[in-house]
């Protein structure tokens, strides 16, 4: 099977299986749209309450099921209109949405919105993966150094995917914030987009440790393996520099191992991008997810969610190509 | 050969003993009631008002809004955090497991369908998938039992097409292996080829997959609190002179930050202490997962 019919193959198998989550995204989200309300609601979530006297001790004690009490039910005939409903408006494109950002209560046609909202998270994203590559590739490479760049890779790349990137952001924003109540200096701005440049240091370092991580593994793991192969023998054996063995030959070889990876990385970079944007208050599309989860907005979900499946798919099927690019002798991409 | 110890694995063995010894503590020490506060208290002339700063009124970690201490919520949580954590990892290998298994053996279609369904959901971001669903989910169950089923089952679910690909991927291999076709070649049964065969030689990889896949676990489940979803509801205080506070009701980390998130800055240690607790314990497992594959390259 050629080159081509390979990367052909691979971007048919993955535009069916966007067309499948796209199925499973819109049928999920727009769950909410078949919720009844049969009596008088309480808060979802109440359980009750405690009276008491503001000085006394009191004691919080589990609520029996009758005072948890939901007055919702679920119509499939409500939810099939919601959904039809939807998807009429999706392909016509007259979507629109209230309470965006700064918009009080007037509608906005969603998908321009949305395609501003997504360069923004994109320009995000687009940056974090390209200074987590190259800062995994240099850390990856350390692996051939002495002991101690040895020992600094490894502890530095499972420390990346071991600590949740919730907790770097909370860390780093209450480190800029003792910085300037001691010291007078910002670091970087907590406000977002909004604090300027400022604003894009904090959710560009979390969001690039995640492919800085996995790319100094993924290289570390196939460095290891391509550096014991017979070519790399006879290389030095002919007095190759030991650079150049390295470059143009142990690279070139585990460069298409290290593209196995990139799914599973791209899959937690892109869910980490939700976090990084809600936490740091920069307004792409993970915060406008959140916005519609909070507001209630079904329709804003699933499309946003229909981008999240668009986007990975179409970064996907590029390491599919870059990796057959890389190594022609390699059959079938990702998937079979 | 002197075996050496991977210094993740000695560092993450430090880190879960220090867990369990969180787990122990209220059988070894008397901590306050998880649910017990109190809305005023005397400190010198003046009343003070909850919440508590750390250090303040023999609050050692400081207190929520209600007055319920931290410390001890943050210990009794340890519990229900790691229960629900080990629920959905036994959920994940319950389902993926066995239909790796099966689809490795049988190969043909089970093998394509068991791929298509992981490819399928590997191209959503996990989060998305289970912060939609559970939304979605959350005005019929939201606040009773059937929301902590229906978080741990979710959670589990979107997990288990993960792992069977990553068992029928070892599976095939090992089925290829001359001692196992002699298996086959002499009348063996699946189970028992399965068994005795496949399952000793895929120890390694489940050893390494089961921490892992627990400090994954964790991580998402601090994500989805991040988004207002956690497992347990709310509960209203209502003193008799009429103010009311609503707070979370389960000693639960992720809960505990979620619904203390927005007031980070005027009382950073109502998130900070969960987040800590949920991020130090991730990595404990993630270490740990590399260090067994550490030794397990060793061995090899």
């Amino acid at each position: 099977m050629g080159l081509w019919s390979t990367v052909l193959r691979s971007w048919s198998v993955r535009i069916g299986l966007l067309a499948l989550s796209a199925v499973v995204v819109v049928l999920v989200a727009m769950l909410p749209e078949g919720v009844v309300v049969t009596g008088e609601p309480a808060p979802p979530g109440f359980m009750g309450e405690v009276r008491t006297d503001a000085t006394k001790k009191f004691r919080i004690a589990p609520v029996p099921e009758e005072g948890a009490r939901f007055a919702y039910s679920w119509s499939p005939a409500q939810y099939r209109d919601g959904v039809a409903a939807y998807l009429d408006g999706l392909f016509a494109g007259d979507l629109t949405v209230q309470n965006w950002y700064g918009t009080a209560q007037r509608a906005l046609p969603l998908l321009p919105l949305l395609r501003d909202t997504w360069w923004l998270s994109f320009q995000l994203f687009a940056a974090a993966l390209v200074t987590g590559i190259a800062a995994g590739l240099l850390l990856g490479g350390l692996v051939l150094g002495s002991r101690g760049a040895r020992a600094f890779s490894v502890g530095l790349s499972v420390l990346g995917v071991s600590v949740p990137d919730f907790l770097l952001i909370l860390l780093g924003q209450m480190l800029t914030i003792w910085s300037y109540r001691t010291f007078g200096v910002r670091l970087w701005s907590v406000l977002g987009v909004q604090g300027g440049e400022r604003g894009w240091v904090l959710p560009l370092v979390a969001l690039a440790i995640i492919p800085m991580a996995y790319t100094a593994r993924l290289i570390s793991t196939a460095l290891d393996e391509a550096m014991r192969e017979d070519y790399i023998r006879t290389a030095r054996a002919k007095g190759v520099p030991e650079l150049w063995v390295v470059l143009k030959h142990a690279m070139r070889n585990a460069l298409p191992r290290a593209l196995n990876g990139m799914p599973a990385m791209l899959n937690v970079t892109l869910s980490s991008q939700l976090v990084v944007e809600v936490l740091t208050n920069h307004y792409g599309i993970g915060s406008g997810l959140m916005r519609g989860l909070s507001y209630g907005q079904p329709h804003v979900v699933a499309t946003i969610g229909l981008i999240f499946c668009a986007w990975f798919v179409v970064m996907d099927g590029l390491a599919v190509t870059l990796r057959a690019m890389a190594n022609p002798l390699l059959k079938g991409g990702g998937a079979r | 050969m002197r075996r050496r110890i991977p210094f993740s694995l000695a560092a993450a063995l430090l880190m879960l003993a220090g867990l369990a010894a969180v787990l122990l503590l209220p059988w070894f020490c008397d901590l306050p009631h998880p649910q017990e506060g109190v809305l005023l208290q005397q400190e010198g002339r003046r009343l003070a008002a909850p919440p508590y700063r750390p250090g303040q009124l023999g609050y050692v970690l400081g207190s929520d809004l209600v007055g319920r201490d931290q410390l001890s919520r943050l210990v009794y949580g340890a519990r229900t955090t790691l229960g629900l954590a080990l629920a959905v990892n036994l959920i994940r290998f319950a389902v993926g497991l066995p239909a790796g298994l099966w689809a490795g053996w049988r190969r043909g279609w089970p093998a394509g369908a068991v791929q298509a369904v992981a490819n399928g959901f590997g191209s959503l971001p996990a989060l998305v998938l289970a912060l939609v669903a559970l939304r979605g989910l959350s005005p019929l169950l939201y606040g009773t039992a059937g929301w902590m089923a229906a978080y741990v089952a979710m959670l589990g679910l979107t997990g288990a097409p993960r792992i069977a690909e990553q068992v029928r991927r070892r599976a095939e291999e090992i089925l290829l292996l001359p001692h196992v076709e002699a298996a086959v070649a002499v009348g063996a049964r699946p189970g028992r080829i399965v068994r005795r065969h496949v399952l000793p030689l895929m120890r390694g990889d489940l050893l390494v997959m089961a921490p892992s896949e627990m400090g994954w676990v964790l991580m998402i489940m601090g994500q989805l609190a991040l988004f207002g979803i956690y497992p347990g509801g709310e509960v209203t205080v209502e003193t008799v002179t009429g103010n009311v506070y609503v707070v979370e009701y389960l000693a639960e980390w992720g809960q505990m930050l979620g619904a203390n998130m927005r007031f980070l800055l005027r009382y950073p240690w109502l998130a900070v202490y969960p987040a800590l607790a949920l991020g130090l314990s991730a990595a404990a497992f993630h270490l740990l997962a590399e260090g067994l594959r550490e030794r397990d390259l060793q061995f090899k």
